[in-house]
């Protein structure tokens, strides 16, 4: 019988992958105003190119740490070049940039398909030494566990970039108001591509860091999806650093559910769906967004 | 008087003129294209009527969305949802409970019209991309608590059950026919509503919340009730559906389902009775007369997504209208430019059925000589056509 501390180490340590997710979500909402349906499945697609890259059977063999940071590149650039060739091109309509989301995601599905059938389910190698790290009794994966620190790591750099770089500043301006930010001299495009890239490498290292635990598939991080679309919906779309936080929260709470057994535990897939329509229902903007309202942005 | 009386009747006889020179060759043609409909498909094999059954149950699935999301313009990713709440409703009360299947076809219809309601009340506060969310949560959560729910299904298992047609649509024939029944009468109905006062409501909400309240419209009966009749049309359809593939697993009724069936009715035209045929052919070439051919299905599946592209960026209106567009682009020039649409639409007609028939090689090559056709005329249509225009 694990304990409540145990128990709350794991669900965190679980809510590692929909924090990366969430942080990327976000991201790309705030600053081209796109919540991206097809974060998952980008993600899977990526992972899929790290099993192609550090397969020795099937791919090319090399090493696991290249092959993630090749991952990771790879994906900033897919979601570079996303940006630039599709999303720019949308009507600035919401449901029409929701539909290219979905169309994107329908678009990778039906692409890859064919070329991993028969090869999936795989089993993924790890990147880190396959050794668990004892914390208050409950074992956990050296990987997992470095997905919740590189998680959080990367939202507080965000953060910070976001708020006190020029950089930063350009982003904002871009998100608040691209024709002002490009009278100033910020080449708007540019800024949300690579907010756009940085969303998607970090899906990509999400993907890459978790799959391993279970196996590649292309629908192994579609429950995720959901999760993080909650723990951003929580966020008020807005709040990198708060988006982290409520999708470990999520984690936390699921393993709880879980933990108490029946009938708590059939409850635990519930939980986001109660989330998110509560969320809805009261307004998202209710949540975060009147504070950024008052106080400005990052 | 005698001038009000001729004008009466100058005006009986444009009105007549009218009728015969464009509505009868309209509706011949229609009622012609009815009975080849129901009839070819029950003079080949069972096999063809399951086939047709499939197609005329998607494009009462299909209307739905039409409905929905092109006359009220809300987006909804749970349309398959409904399919299920109608499946399952059907299974409890015919097979679990033994009723009739008209009054189980009923209560399909009717059990739809709660959730209608619980999606569409919030849905009055939710726009678009919200919206999507909402309504996708709701799909997740009723896969996974409702359908799978040991009390909806009354068996030890959770993955689904089987279903037992009644004597009166034991053959697929049968089915078919009432099936047909039901897509025509709904294709009816929705029709009828374009045109109507509702129709005119729909569109009005639409297009401007804060205009249509200032002209009168009650906005939020009418977001309402284009919830409760998009769920209508497929909990009656889904009951039918259940029968027909002979039984509901809660995985069908999915995310995935409702979003190839959005992604159909706008390819094929978001705002029309057509634009609802053509996705459910889109479907059912992909479901059932490609199924199992991976390579197909995803030729066919990238095709769908390609001209999904072009409707997102471009043409609204969907096959249809890029149909209608091609016929005036055409009437241009009728001698240099109809030879080229004809030729391309019997080039994909033909490339599916080789592709149907096994022939791969040959749709491969017929499909890629297409495809490079349409490039070549594309780079050269200046010259080609035009001078002409």
């Amino acid at each position: 019988m694990r304990s409540f501390v145990q128990v709350s180490i794991l669900g965190v340590v679980a809510g590692g992958v929909y924090a990366l997710l969430a942080f990327g979500i976000v991201l790309i909402h705030r600053v081209s105003g796109v919540l991206n349906f097809a974060h998952a499945t980008l993600a899977m697609t990526c992972t899929w190119c790290f099993f192609y890259l550090s397969d020795q059977d099937s791919g090319l063999g090399i090493p696991t740490p290249a092959g993630l940071l090749g991952t990771v590149a790879l994906g900033f650039v897919f979601g570079y070049v996303l940006n630039r060739v599709l999303f720019v091109r949308m009507a600035n309509e919401a449901v029409t940039k929701v539909l290219a989301t979905l169309w994107v995601a329908g678009l990778l599905a039906q692409a890859l398909f064919p070329v991993v059938q028969g090869v999936v389910p795989a089993q993924l190698a790890t990147t880190l030494p396959p050794v668990n790290v004892k914390i208050a009794g409950a074992g956990v994966a050296l990987q997992q566990l470095a997905v919740v620190v590189l998680a959080v790591a990367v939202a507080l750099v965000a953060h910070l970039v976001l708020k006190k770089t020029m950089a930063g500043v350009a982003t904002r301006a871009s998100a608040q108001n691209a024709p002002v930010a490009e009278l100033m001299g910020v080449d708007t495009l540019k800024v949300t591509s690579i907010a756009w890239g940085v969303a998607v490498a970090s899906a990509a290292a999400a993907g890459a860091l978790v799959v391993p635990f279970t196996y590649l598939d292309l629908g192994s991080l579609a429950d995720s999806l959901l999760r993080a679309i909650a723990a951003s919906l929580l966020a008020g779309l807005v709040d990198l650093r708060l988006a982290v936080g409520a999708a470990l929260f999520i984690g936390w709470a699921e393993a709880q559910l879980l933990a108490l057994g029946p009938p708590f535990s059939g409850a635990a897939s519930l939980i986001v769906s109660v989330i998110v329509l509560a969320v809805l229902l009261v307004g998202p903007d209710r949540f975060v967004l009147s504070r950024y309202e008052k106080l400005g942005p990052a | 008087m005698t001038s009000a009386a001729a004008r009466l009747g100058e005006g009986r006889v444009t009105r007549l003129e009218s009728i015969l020179s464009r509505r009868l060759p309209r509706t011949t043609a229609l009622v012609v294209g009815l009975a080849v409909a129901l009839v070819v498909p029950l003079a080949q094999s069972p096999f063809w009527s399951f086939v047709a059954a499939l197609t005329a149950l998607y494009v009462v699935f299909g209307l739905s969305v039409v409905v929905l999301t092109g006359l009220s313009g809300q987006i909804s990713l749970m349309q398959f949802t409904y399919v299920g709440v109608g499946a399952f409703a059907a299974y409890v009360a015919g097979e679990r409970n033994g009723l009739p299947l008209p009054v189980a076809v009923v209560i399909a219809g009717l059990a739809t019209v709660p959730v209608s309601v619980l999606v569409g009340v919030p849905a009055l506060r939710l726009r678009g991309m919200y919206l999507a969310i909402a309504t996708l949560t709701v799909a997740d959560v009723f896969v996974r608590q409702v359908f799978a729910s040991r009390a909806v299904l009354g068996t030890a298992s959770t993955t689904g059950a089987l279903m037992t047609r009644p004597s009166v649509i034991e053959s697929d024939r049968a089915l078919y026919i009432a099936a047909f029944a039901l897509a025509c009468f709904a294709s009816w109905t929705v029709a009828g509503l374009r045109k109507g006062r509702l129709g005119r409501a729909f569109l009005a909400v639409r297009e401007n919340d804060d205009a249509a309240t200032a002209l009168g419209v009650n906005v939020v009966k009418y977001r309402i009730l284009a919830f409760v009749l998009a769920g209508l049309y497929p909990g009656v359809g889904g009951a039918l559906y259940a029968y027909l593939i002979g039984g509901i697993a809660p995985l069908q009724f999915g995310f995935t389902q409702s979003l190839q069936l959005l992604f159909g009715v706008i390819v094929g035209g978001l705002f029309s009775v057509t634009g609802a045929v053509v996705a459910a052919l889109l479907a059912v070439l992909q479901v059932e007369l490609f199924k199992g051919r991976v390579g197909l299905v995803t030729m066919v599946g990238l095709l769908q997504l390609g001209v999904l592209l072009v409707v997102m960026m471009r043409k609204p209106g969907g096959l249809v209208q890029i149909a209608q567009d091609a016929v005036a682009w055409a009437r241009l020039s009728p001698t240099r430019r109809w030879p080229v649409v004809v030729g391309a639409v019997v080039g994909v007609v033909v490339t599916l059925l080789l592709a149907y028939h096994r022939q791969d090689m040959a749709a491969r090559v017929l499909g890629v000589v297409l495809a490079a056709t349409a490039v070549v005329l594309y780079r050269l249509r200046r010259r080609l056509f035009w001078s002409a225009a």
